[in-house]
Order: structure tokens, then C-alpha cells, then sequence
């Protein structure tokens, strides 16, 4: 974007819906975990074998009476999941199945398919973890897996890897010759060439590093040394990648304090450092409308991209407003202290109905109130408020006008002037704080600039004053602060309309210094590092090296596709799917063209159902890589919060997806035969 | 001693090493004698084609056979940004695509048309949309770069024979056009021109630093004699911030130079201490421009950029110029017959007709001239800046800037009409009088033989087509196209126009106009307004006089009705009183008994104010009418010769009483012969035209709303 404003499409992982995430990570991962029991557990009926488990800090298995237990359950869940694929096949013709299928958001409540194939996944992933954790429980020494992890370190070290990272000197020494930017971009465009750069540069040697190493010690037979010491295999896998994760790890600091330097060091310009050279703080508001054909969405102006809804000023023919409503729950009750103002930013769009005025903005109302007042009770609290104001307006003008006609001279005047505008300043506080309002009309609103609103901290002392609890009769809870945004009427009766986003309007609650979310955006390029790290090695575990790389580079690009599969998985797609598109190219057939009612078109559309389901299941399995990437929140200089952002959205969702690859990686090592005693 | 097997391993390795270096060495000689001339020959080496760029081949070569999925994947992600409005992130993407496909023209036309115009319309600001203007343009530059053709010293020397690899007539031409559209007549052109003014100026020169002061009273003002320079330095850029955008006080000039200081320049960045900031180098420079291949084209190497006023045009005819360079020899018989050209040498235009392509350079210098007339530069006069620089000793001082000649409007539109009669001849657009005669005279043979007029094909048997009857079908054919191309061009309305506005009585009358307009404008001194225009009409009327074909272009008598119509109501407006007089008292006198409007009180208030303006008031425009029949000039010459023939018997003695000095007419006076001034509606005789065309009036009456 050319201003400072956070372009989300997908919100991050908020902390209450951390259960809903885990369910359906249950759900996934247990999945995956019942197809392959399901699989082994037909193999042992076929094959009428017992069962042995591991048993705790015993190296023997052994079979125990309860062993069945695990080759029945194993089939019961995977049975479980199979009657849940039918019925959400069938629901697509019977409306009456819908509640036996999974829900298909968060905001959905749990359905019955949603308890089912959560316990089905829960049970499956509890006997897949039982032997690894009955195995390896006791036995797992931190000693081995650290010395495991210095080698690999030092063997990395040894091949010279390190020397990839001094690629990164390229980008610093030539960057200036490639990149160009308007002043407000300078920040925005360095950030992005490093983080293009970082990314492929850490992610290709994760690879390399994680896809080769196991297989070249089978192939060198160096393992044979390791796996011939009483050493657990799911050590060596441990080992390798610690040893790779820290010596990236190390590579991505170190790269990541140059690539610092080198932007800390560029002569920032004033346009940039106002726009990103910082990380605000920023609160954001939901956002609601009122006077649209919805509350939930502003009008389309026909834009391609719907991130940006759009309200229109009132005009002569249509002289209501339209709202921008951002509702504000909990403000943290030091907010207004010690400070006189407060600044809102905002970042809109204009959409032009007429050409408007050459290099004039267009003005916008802010109003600000409490959030339990409805829109009516805000207009009373508006006229309450404006009678008032202009009743001790008048009063103290009327008081000031003896001081001003006897000022003798024009310092005196200027005194005069300088009392009566501290007494009016004085008597606007009182009542913004009585009636907990406030109206800045007028406002300019540049289009694609951000620009900024000082409110005076009184409103917010006086909000945090108010100790009423905020539920309605409905048990519903009411927002602390709603902001009002309207476009203003012009004189020549013209209209433009106004483009808001969710995070277009913010309360800036502080501002951190920009190195510091420069690192903080590293931790989600790490992350993404690990991850690439995690895939490769346990693929490695089984595949040779050149498909280990293969298989993660493809997971990783498919992670990269993932807005598009989700296209797919929707049937968003524009043509339809892979067996429509082929007709209409074979018959050529445009898109606006409507396929004939015809048995065939019937198998078309199934058969696109069908890929469609698939792609939604693959989706299941593919990594949101997307996530990782957090360099729009350094470029825009936004805040990236500990909790909310690297840990709920990113750290969380590495291990939930690594863990899987680890299960996976334990049973590969394990069962793969390398100096087995058998 | 070696045993022999080690001595015949020794021996095998001598010879594998003499081999490979004899085939080294040879296939080296080969290289360089063999290859390298051939592919020279055949323009297959990259550095025929253009500039080479080490990073893109770097790249290309590194992504070994995936650099068309790569730039796939790129062409997608730009896509998607511009649909979200990534700009910053989409102009490095593009860099990028193009870097993979440097010899592709598509993405270099596509992706600067889409900066230089998707983007720059999506931005409010004008110094936004003019950043991504520049980018464009830029971007397109460096695709032209890449593209170039032949390098070397004679690489533009179409004489030689040598084989050159053409460059593209399309990209270049495109440059020009997006200064034109984007920059030159965009909504918001003049705030677009001013910043390109900026882009030419030395950052240190504009600093608004410069400027600022604090006078006594702790306010914030601007030196004077500073500023002075500054106006001297860059009288049109303070006219049009002035006169067309509002910056009515040198502070707010200033503000807008503090506002502008970041904009695409020639310069580099200026650094604290320098009092003359470096050009960059050329091809990083905005406006970028191409190599100076010929004197009269402004040169990026000086910081006197060109010895012309600096304009949008300019630049821009420049870019049109240097797109005439790659294509074939040009025919003069256009239509008759499809000349073969070396294909390895020229290339040929492909977006449109190559005449209508080579007539852009002088299209943009007829640009130039009008632009400066309509900023309200005419003559070497100068223009005098009022109030900014009065101080209480002088209140009524001026600063006089602009006097020098580049400022001239009557050279720019000679120069206009200079390059479009080349233009003409070069192409056959142009026949000379005696060469029209010449051909219409032969091609009557074919014309009488197969009953066509001169606007129709017509063909002959190839058993007819000998001789005579050849050369006269040849003529005929000639004579079609040539009027088939001049329509296709509108050429003769350009030349036409040109040819009479560089008379000096036209740029004169012009300039009237235009200070008319202003005082119009300007509400304030209307009388002043009136007196111009007064002043004006009869000018103009001699310069469509002397140039009888100037008057015929159909826009040039649509300007001049409009401004008419304007000071018609003008002058109502202002003796509004008087005329609801004299109306009042007409439609009195039309009655018996006559009753007065007023004592009886017979008109309502609304219905008194509805008798003025009256719309369909009549002015001098109107009533003039000229003879236009063949051999007008002759007749003229005559009808001067019997005029003059007793005056100047009169100054040998014969008739010296008859004619006193007083009445010797002016030489001027030749130019109103034939013409008369009558009513309005009067019947135009045969062969007579009216000046001003009644088709032409009713256009600009509707556009008025006046009809």
C-alpha cells in the first residue's frame, strides 16, 4: 500500500479461539493419524498377528490383554471419519444432514460431525502417541540428542553453509541501485527487498540442510556408527534438527542485525519516518455500518478487491449519512492518563463519483461516544451537548467581551484573547467529560495518505470513570467506545464515497521503536525457517534427499497458494473447476457463457465437486505459510505483539504443525531398517 | 624410472592435454573470426539489441530453464497487487519481470502503461499521480534502452550500409505519449506541468530555504530579491503556479515549492553545503530523454538542457523525433505502390499508419506554440509580475520576467509550420502548387476517358494503361492518394493553421484575446476586457484575410466564435441598463399608442430581468465574408494594381491633386480586397465563403447553450 495501514485479510489467531483451533486441529492431524491406523490395523487383522505395545522404561514389548483395544479403535475411528466424508457427500442433496457435518467457521456453532470426528481424532492421536511416549519415555537422553546437534552444527559449519548467508551482502551493496521509492515508501521498500531476500535465501538452505543430511549418512553409512550405540533413532532425527535450527537460527539473527544496520543507517526521510520508521501501538476497532443496504458491509463501488467497503455524503437527493461505525471493547484503563490528547490515525480510501476539486480533500465527521448509545441516543447526546456548548460559548464570551474592549494595548488583547480561549478550551473539556462526547467535523480526508485525529484525553478518563457494567438485558456486551465516520456535504452538493477497512481507523495506545518490531518481524521469518527445517527432516527420515526436497519445497509452495486453494475449495474460481474449465476451452466457451442442462454437465459439475472436496481436505494439510510472513506489520510500522501475534499466530501454529511431522518422523526412523537387530 | 605403464599414462595425458588445448585454441579462433563476425552480421548478439544489464542476464541464467514460470508467477503477482493497490510493492515486482524478459516489448509497454496510468489515477494527490507518471515513463525508458538497437558510434546513420538491429518505433513513440497525455494534457496539467518544471530545475536553486525569511513583524515572508531570481529564472513555471492555480503571494509559491521538493529531477540528491548540485547520470534522470542525436534536440549531458523553452511538448516531440529514427526510408507516393525494405536495418511502425507516425513531431511543436499562447506567452515582451515585488517607495513596481525570444509564440508556431511543410514533402502530403497543377493537368486525359472526378479510384485495362493514358492514370492515381492521406492526417487543416498563426498579426490579435479574457476573468477591469477585444477583432480578421485558408480550419473559427460570443455578452453585461433602455424603448416604438413600459408598470420584475442577455446577439465575426473563388490571390493582385497605379502616377506628378498622401492605403489594405462586411443571413454569393462557417457558429452556440 502507499500508506500506513495494515492490510489483514486474515485475522490472526485470537486467544478465544484457541479452542475452537485446537478441536480442529484435533480433527486434521487425528485424521490423518486414523487413515494410517486404519491401514495397519487391517494389515494386523489380515495377518492375525498380536499386538505388542512398548511398555514404560522397559525396552521390551510386550502383548497385553488390552492390546485389541488398539486395532478395534484404530478401525473405530477411522470408520468414524468415513461415515462423516458420506454424510457431508450426502448433505449436499439433504438440507436435514447439515447438522451431522462439520461446521465450517468459528462462528458456527459445534455440530454433531464436529464431536464425532473430534473424538474419533483424539482417539486416533492418542494411540498413535502411546507407543512414542510409552517408548521413548525414560530413555530419551538430552546428552546424545545435544551431542547429535553439535555435530550437525559443526558439519554444517565445516561445508561452508554459513556462506550463503554473505549473499545478503549483495542486496546491501546493490539495493540502491535497484530500488526507487516515493519518500513515504523509502522504509516500506527496504524492509520488503530484505524480507524477500531473507526468505528464499533461509529457506533454501533449511532445505538443502534438512532434506540431504539423513540420507547421506545411509548413503555414506556414517549412521551405522550412531544407530549401533544405544541410541534412540528418534535421537538422531532430534539432533539433526536442533543442530540445523540453531545454526539457521543463528544465520537468521546475524543476517537480521545487518539487514538492521544497513536500514538504520540510510538517511531516513521525514515522509518515511512519519509513515513507518516507528511501530505504533495501535488498538483497532470492529467495524460496523449504519445507513448501508447492511450493517456487517458499506457499499460496492465495483472494486475488485472487496477488502474496502465504501459510504457515500449525503446529497441533495439523499441527504441521510451513511456510518462507519468501529467499536471499541476493552481500552486498558491507563489509556488518557498524563497525556492532554490522544491521537486516532486513519488511513482511507476515496472512490470519486465526480472529479471533485484539484489537490482539495474531502471532509469527514468523527464522533466519538460511548458504546452502549445507540445511533439515536447519540443524536441527543449531540444536541444535549452542541445547546450547551453554545450557551457557554455566549456566557464566557459575554463575560470576556468587558476584558477585551478595555485591553489598552495589543499585548493585552492578545492576553485577553489568550484567557478567553483557555476558558473555552476549559469549558468544552468539562462537558466532553460530562457527557463523555465528541465531535470533530470537517476532518481532511486525503485520499491514500494517513493522517490523524487528537482527541482530548478527558473523553477517555471519563469512559474508564464509568463503572456501569457494560451487558445488556440480552446478556450481549456492550463496547467501550464507538467511533462515528461520515462524509461531510459539500457546497457543490457533489458526493464521493469513502473506502473503510477494519483496520483502517486505530487509537494509537503507544509507539515502540521500529528495530525493535524489525526483530520481532524476524522471530515470524524464523518461524517459517523451522518450519521448512521440520518438513525436510522428517521426510528425510524415509525419502531420499533429492525428494525429501522435492516433497517440503512442494508443501512450501502449496502453503504459498494457499488463497487461491482456498478459491478452489470454494468454488470462488472463475470457469468453475479443472473439468468445467477444460470444456469450455475445448468447446470455446466463454466464461459469462452458461453451461447447458445436460446429464454431462451434471458429471462436470459432480466431478468438480468432488476435486473440490479434495482441495479443501489437501488444504487441511497444507501449512499457512502465510502467517509467517510479518513484514507488512514492520513496513507499515505496526506493532507486532508478543502475544496475540508471535505466539498465538505463529509459535503455536509451528508446533501444532510440526508435531504431526514428528509422530510421522518417529514411526519412519523407527521402522526403517538400518543396523536393525532383526 | 617409470615403468612403461606409467609411462604410456604419462604419454596418454600429454596427448589428451595437447588436445584439449589445440581445440580450446581453435574453437577460440573459431569464436572470434568465424562466430562473432557472423552473428554480428545477423544482429544475433545481445548487444545488438541494446544496452546489456548484467544483473538481468545474471538472473536469467541463474533460473536456467524456469524463467517462464517465473515471470508467470510474477505476471500474477502483479496483477494481484495492482488489484490491491500494492504500488510500491508492484513497481518492484514489474522490475522484476522485466529483468526476466528485458527483449519481450509487451511487459515493458503493459506494466509502464499500467504505473504511468492505472496507478496514477488511482492517487489524488497530483504529485502522487505524477511520482507514478514518472515511474511509467521510466520504466518504459530503460525497456527502450534494452531495446535500443545497433550501438556504436554510427548506429543512427541510416546512409551507411552497414546492418544495424532497428530499435522500436512503438516503444519511443509511447514515451512521448504518455508526456503528452499524462503530463501535457491531463485534468490536472498545469499543477503536472509545474512539477516537470521542478524535475528540470537544480534541487538548490528551489530550496525553499532559500526563500523563507522572518520579517519585523516575527511572521514568515520571502526575500525578494531571491524570489526575483527565481521568477527571471522560471517565468512560466511562476505564471502558471500565478495565473492558473491560485498561488496569488510569493509564500504560497514557496509552500508549493516545500511541498514539491521530493519530485523525479535531473539531479541528484542535494547534500548540505553545495551550492550546484550533479546531473545524474542520463538515463536515471526525469525527464528522461533520449541520446542527442541532432543539435536542436535538448541534451541530458548539460544543465542547460535545451536552448528552447522547457515544456512538456518538448520533451515530447523530442521522443516522437527520435521514433522517426528506425523506420524505413519514407515513400512519397504513399498508397501507389508497397515498398520492400531492408527488415534487418528499419522497422516499421505497427500501431498505426506510418503517416499519421511521422507526423507526430511536428504535431507536438504546433503543441509547444499553443501552449505557450494559452499560459499567455506571445512576443518577446515579457511578462510584467504586478504587486509581488511593490514595497511603499515603488507601489505600483513590476518585475519584468520572460522577455527572451524562446518565449515567442509566433517562432514556435513558424517552427510548427516549418517541420509540418517537411513533414509534408518528405511524406507526399505536401504538393507544391505548380506540382498540383502539373498532376491534375495530366490526369485529366484519364479522368475525361473513364468518367471519374478527381475523388474517385477508377481503373484502366492493362491493354489501356500505355503511354500517355499510363502517365495520366498515374497522375490521377497520385493525386487520390495524396488527398486520401492528407484527409487521414488532417493535414491541411494542421498546415493551415500553422501557416496562419505565425503571422504576426495573428499572434498579435492573440495576445489581445487572451489579456481580454483575463480581465474578463477577472471581474475587475472589464472595461479593459471590452477595449481589448475591440482592439483584437479587426486583427484577427486581417490575419484570416492574409492566410484565407487559416481561416477555413474549423477549430480555428470555433476558438475565435466562442471568445465573440464571450465578449458579446460581455459588453451586455456590462451596459445592462442601457440596453434594457433602448430595448424597452424599441418595443415601444413598435406599438401605438407607444406606452411606456415603465410608468404603467406592464412588465413584471422577472420579466424585465429576462430581457438581457440576449441570446442571439450577432457580432463582427459574423458579418464578414471573403471571396474564395479560383484565382482569388490573382484577382486581388489586379484589383491592388488598379488601386495603386494612379497613386503611384500620382507620386510621379500626373495626378498628385487627385490623391493627397493621406489616402495612399496601407499595404495591409491589400488583404481586405474581396471581402465585405454584411448582415448577418445576407445570401453568400457564389464562390464568396462567410468567415466564420454558419455550422461552425451553431457548434459553438449549442456548446454554449445559446441555441
Amino acid at each position: 500500500m502507499i500508506f500506513a495501514t495494515l492490510v489483514l485479510e486474515r485475522e490472526p489467531l485470537q486467544t478465544a479461539e484457541f479452542l475452537a483451533a485446537l478441536i480442529v486441529w484435533v480433527q486434521n492431524v487425528g485424521g490423518v493419524a486414523s487413515l494410517a491406523l486404519a491401514i495397519w490395523a487391517i494389515a494386523i487383522l489380515l495377518q492375525r498377528m498380536k499386538v505388542s505395545v512398548p511398555l514404560f522404561s522397559d525396552r521390551t514389548e510386550k502383548v497385553l490383554p488390552t492390546s485389541d483395544l488398539f486395532v478395534y479403535g484404530s478401525l473405530f475411528c477411522f470408520v468414524g471419519y468415513l461415515a462423516i466424508l458420506f454424510l457431508s457427500i450426502a448433505a449436499g442433496s439433504s438440507a436435514g444432514l447439515t447438522r451431522f457435518v462439520p461446521r465450517l467457521s468459528f462462528d458456527q456453532p459445534l455440530s454433531i460431525g464436529d464431536y464425532v470426528m473430534t473424538v474419533c481424532g483424539a482417539v486416533a492421536l492418542l494411540i498413535a502417541l502411546y507407543p512414542i511416549v510409552t517408548g521413548l519415555f525414560g530413555k530419551l537422553r538430552w546428552g546424545r540428542i545435544e551431542a547429535m546437534a553439535r555435530l550437525s552444527f559443526k558439519e554444517a559449519v565445516r561445508s561452508r553453509v554459513v556462506l550463503i548467508f554473505s549473499a545478503m551482502a549483495l542486496v546491501f551493496l546493490f539495493v540502491d541501485w535497484f530500488v526507487q521509492h516515493k519518500p513515504e515508501d523509502q522504509i516500506r521498500n527496504y524492509v520488503r527487498v530484505v524480507y524477500w531476500t531473507m526468505t528464499p535465501l533461509f529457506i533454501i538452505t533449511a532445505l538443502m540442510l534438512g532434506s540431504f543430511i539423513i540420507p547421506n549418512d545411509v548413503k555414506n553409512m556414517s549412521i551405522h556408527t550412531i544407530v549401533t550405540k544405544p541410541v534412540e533413532k528418534f535421537e538422531i532425527v532430534l539432533g539433526r534438527f536442533l543442530g540445523y535450527g540453531l545454526l539457521l537460527t543463528l544465520g537468521v539473527a546475524g543476517v537480521a542485525l545487518v539487514s538492521l544496520g544497513f536500514i538504520l543507517r540510510t538517511n531516513v526521510t521525514d515522509e518515511a519516518a512519519k509513515e513507518s520508521y516507528k511501530a505504533r501501538v495501535a488498538l483497532f476497532g470492529d467495524l460496523a455500518f449504519a445507513g448501508t443496504k447492511s450493517t456487517q458491509k458499506g457499499e460496492s463501488v465495483g472494486r475488485e478487491w472487496e477488502y474496502r467497503s465504501y459510504i457515500s455524503g449525503p446529497t441533495v437527493n439523499v441527504p441521510e449519512r451513511q456510518f462507519a461505525i468501529w467499536s471499541f471493547g476493552d481500552l486498558p484503563s491507563s489509556l488518557g492518563r498524563g497525556v492532554e490528547t490522544l491521537r486516532f490515525e486513519y488511513t482511507f480510501d476515496i472512490f470519486r463519483l465526480s472529479k471533485g476539486e484539484e489537490g482539495k480533500d474531502i471532509a469527514c465527521t468523527f464522533t466519538l461516544a460511548e458504546g452502549h448509545l445507540d445511533g439515536r441516543e447519540v443524536a441527543k447526546v449531540k444536541e444535549a451537548f452542541k445547546q450547551e456548548s453554545d450557551a457557554q460559548e455566549a456566557e464566557i464570551r459575554a463575560a470576556h467581551s468587558k476584558n477585551l474592549g478595555a485591553a489598552a494595548s495589543a499585548d493585552e488583547t492578545a492576553k485577553a484573547v489568550e484567557a478567553l480561549q483557555a476558558k473555552l478550551k476549559e469549558a468544552r473539556a468539562a462537558l466532553v467529560q460530562k457527557h463523555r462526547f465528541v465531535e470533530l467535523a470537517g476532518q481532511p480526508v486525503t485520499d491514500n495518505h494517513t493522517q490523524s485525529l487528537e482527541v482530548p484525553a478527558v473523553f477517555f478518563t471519563a469512559l474508564m470513570e464509568k463503572t456501569e457494567a457494560r451487558t445488556a438485558p440480552n446478556g450481549k456486551y456492550y463496547p467501550q467506545l464507538r467511533v462515528y465516520v461520515s462524509v461531510d456535504r459539500t457546497n457543490s452538493g457533489e458526493s464521493q464515497m469513502l473506502g473503510v477497512a477494519r483496520r483502517d481507523l486505530y487509537l494509537i495506545a503507544a509507539e515502540l521503536p521500529f528495530w525493535q518490531n524489525f526483530l520481532k518481524g524476524i522471530v515470524g521469518m524464523w518461524c517459517s525457517v523451522m518450519l521448512v527445517l521440520g518438513i525436510a527432516v522428517s521426510c528425510s527420515t524415509y525419502l531420499s534427499g533429492l525428494i525429501s526436497l522435492f516433497l517440503t519445497a512442494m508443501i512450501y509452495g502449496l502453503g504459498q497458494t494457499t488463497e487461491y486453494l482456498q478459491q478452489v475449495a470454494d468454488k470462488k474460481v472463475e470457469g468453475g473447476g479443472p473439468l468445467e474449465g477444460f470444456t469450455r476451452l475445448a468447446g470455446r466457451k466463454m466464461l459469462a457463457v452458461q453451461l447447458e442442462d445436460s446429464p454431462a454437465t451434471s458429471l462436470i459439475k459432480g466431478g468438480d465437486e468432488f476435486f473440490s472436496w479434495i482441495v479443501r481436505r489437501l488444504l487441511n494439510l497444507v501449512p499457512d505459510v502465510a502467517r509467517f510472513d510479518l513484514h507488512q506489520y514492520v513496513a507499515n510500522g505496526f506493532d507486532i505483539s508478543w502475544g496475540q501475534v508471535l505466539f498465538m499466530d505463529n509459535l503455536i501454529p509451528l508446533v501444532g504443525y510440526l508435531l504431526p511431522w514428528a509422530i510421522l518422523s518417529y514411526y519412519l526412523m523407527k521402522y526403517r531398517e538400518i543396523a536393525n537387530p532383526s | 624410472m617409470a615403468n612403461p605403464f606409467q609411462q604410456r599414462s604419462r604419454q596418454r595425458k600429454l596427448a589428451y592435454g595437447v588436445l584439449i588445448l589445440l581445440l580450446f585454441t581453435g574453437s577460440l579462433l573459431h569464436r572470434r573470426f568465424v562466430l562473432e563476425p557472423r552473428a554480428e552480421a545477423l544482429q544475433l548478439r545481445e548487444t545488438s539489441r541494446g544496452e546489456v544489464e548484467l544483473t538481468g542476464s545474471a538472473l536469467r541464467l541463474l533460473l536456467t530453464g524456469s524463467r517462464g514460470l517465473a515471470t508467470t508467477v510474477l505476471w500474477d503477482s502483479a496483477n494481484k497487487m495492482m488489484m490491491k493497490h500494492q504500488w510500491n510493492e508492484l513497481e518492484l515486482v514489474v522490475k522484476s519481470i522485466t529483468k526476466l524478459q528485458p527483449y519481450f516489448i509487451t511487459p515493458w509497454m503493459f506494466q509502464s502503461w499500467n504505473l504511468a496510468f492505472n496507478v496514477s489515477v488511482e492517487c489524488d494527490r497530483p504529485r502522487d499521480k505524477y511520482y507514478y507518471v514518472s515511474r511509467g515513463v521510466e520504466l518504459l525508458a530503460e525497456g527502450e534502452r534494452r531495446n535500443q538497437g545497433s550501438s556504436g558510434a554510427d548506429a543512427f546513420n541510416i546512409d551507411n550500409k552497414k546492418p544495424r538491429f532497428p530499435g522500436h518505433p512503438d516503444m519511443r513513440h509511447f514515451i512521448g505519449f504518455m508526456y503528452q497525455l499524462k503530463i501535457g494534457n491531463s485534468d490536472e496539467k498545469a499543477t503536472m506541468r509545474c512539477l516537470l518544471d521542478l524535475s528540470l530545475i537544480d534541487p538548490v536553486k528551489r530550496d525553499p530555504k532559500l526563500f523563507l525569511t522572518v520579517n519585523e513583524r516575527g511572521q514568515q515572508d520571502v526575500k525578494r530579491d531571491e524570489f526575483a531570481a527565481f521568477c527571471k529564472d522560471n517565468p512560466r513555471l511562476v505564471r502558471r503556479l500565478r495565473d492558473f492555480l491560485g498561488f496569488d503571494t510569493p509564500l504560497k509559491v514557496v509552500k508549493f515549492l516545500a511541498d514539491s521538493k521530493a519530485v523525479p529531477s535531473r539531479y541528484e540528491d542535494p547534500k548540505a553545503g553545495q551550492t550546484e548540485t550533479p546531473l545524474r547520470a542520463p538515463h536515471a534522470q526525469f525527464p528522461v530523454l533520449p541520446p542527442p542525436l541532432e543539435e536542436s534536440w535538448p541534451d541530458v549531458a548539460k544543465r542547460e538542457l535545451t536552448r528552447e523553452t522547457t515544456d512538456v511538448f518538448l520533451v515530447a516531440r523530442t521522443w516522437y523525433q527520435y521514433a522517426q529514427q528506425p523506420l524505413p526510408p519514407v515513400d512519397r507516393d504513399p498508397g501507389m505502390l508497397e515498398k520492400e525494405y531492408d527488415k534487418q536495418r528499419f522497422r516499421n511502425v505497427k500501431q498505426m499508419a506510418s503517416q499519421i507516425f511521422r507526423g507526430y513531431p511536428s504535431r507536438a511543436q504546433i503543441y509547444i506554440a499553443e501552449n505557450l499562447q494559452a499560459e499567455g506567452w506571445f512576443d518577446d515582451e515579457g511578462w510584467a509580475i504586478p504587486d509581488w515585488f511593490s514595497n511603499s517607495r515603488n507601489p505600483d513596481a513590476e518585475l519584468l520576467v520572460g522577455e527572451d525570444l524562446k518565449y515567442h509564440s509566433g517562432l514556435a508556431w513558424r517552427r510548427g509550420y516549418d517541420m509540418y511543410k517537411q513533414y509534408g514533402l518528405d511524406t507526399g502530403l505536401y504538393l507544391t502548387p505548380d506540382e498540383l497543377l502539373r498532376l491534375n493537368r495530366k490526369a485529366q486525359l484519364f479522368r475525361d476517358f473513364v468518367k471519374v472526378s478527381g475523388g474517385e479510384v477508377g481503373q484502366l485495362r492493362s491493354d489501356q494503361n500505355k503511354g500517355e493514358m499510363a502517365e495520366s492514370f498515374l497522375a490521377h492515381t497520385k493525386l487520390y492518394w495524396n488527398m486520401s492521406y492528407r484527409s487521414m492526417t488532417n493535414f491541411d487543416a494542421h498546415f493551415d493553421q500553422s501557416r496562419g498563426e505565425m503571422n504576426p498579426v495573428a499572434v498579435h490579435a492573440h495576445k489581445l484575446l487572451y489579456q481580454a479574457d483575463r480581465y474578463r476573468k477577472s471581474l475587475e477591469r472589464v472595461d479593459q476586457a471590452i477595449n481589448s477585444y475591440d482592439e483584437a477583432w479587426p486583427l484577427w480578421i486581417q490575419a484570416c484575410l492574409e492566410t484565407s485558408r487559416f481561416s477555413l480550419v474549423s477549430n480555428v473559427q470555433e476558438d475565435a466564435y466562442e471568445l465573440l460570443v464571450q465578449h458579446m455578452r460581455l459588453v451586455q453585461n456590462q451596459n445592462r441598463k442601457s440596453f434594457q433602455k433602448v430595448f424597452k424603448g424599441m418595443a415601444q416604438f413598435g406599438v401605438w399608442p407607444h406606452v411606456s413600459f415603465d410608468d404603467f408598470n406592464l412588465l413584471t420584475p422577472e420579466q424585465n430581468n429576462k430581457i438581457m442577455p440576449v441570446r442571439t446577439v450577432r457580432g463582427i465575426l459574423d458579418d464578414v465574408q471573403f471571396y474564395d473563388g479560383p484565382d482569388a490571390e490573382k484577382l486581388k493582385e489586379i484589383l491592388q494594381a488598379v488601386t495603386y497605379a494612379p497613386i503611384h502616377a500620382s507620386t510621379l506628378g500626373a495626378f498628385g491633386f487627385c490623391f493627397p498622401v493621406a489616402l495612399v492605403p496601407h499595404p495591409a489594405q491589400r488583404h481586405f480586397l474581396l471581402s465585405r462586411s454584411v448582415l448577418y443571413g445576407t445570401p453568400v454569393p457564389a464562390n464568396w465563403r462567410p468567415l466564420v462557417s454558419n455550422d461552425n457558429i451553431m457548434q459553438v452556440r449549442e456548446r454554449l447553450g445559446l441555441k
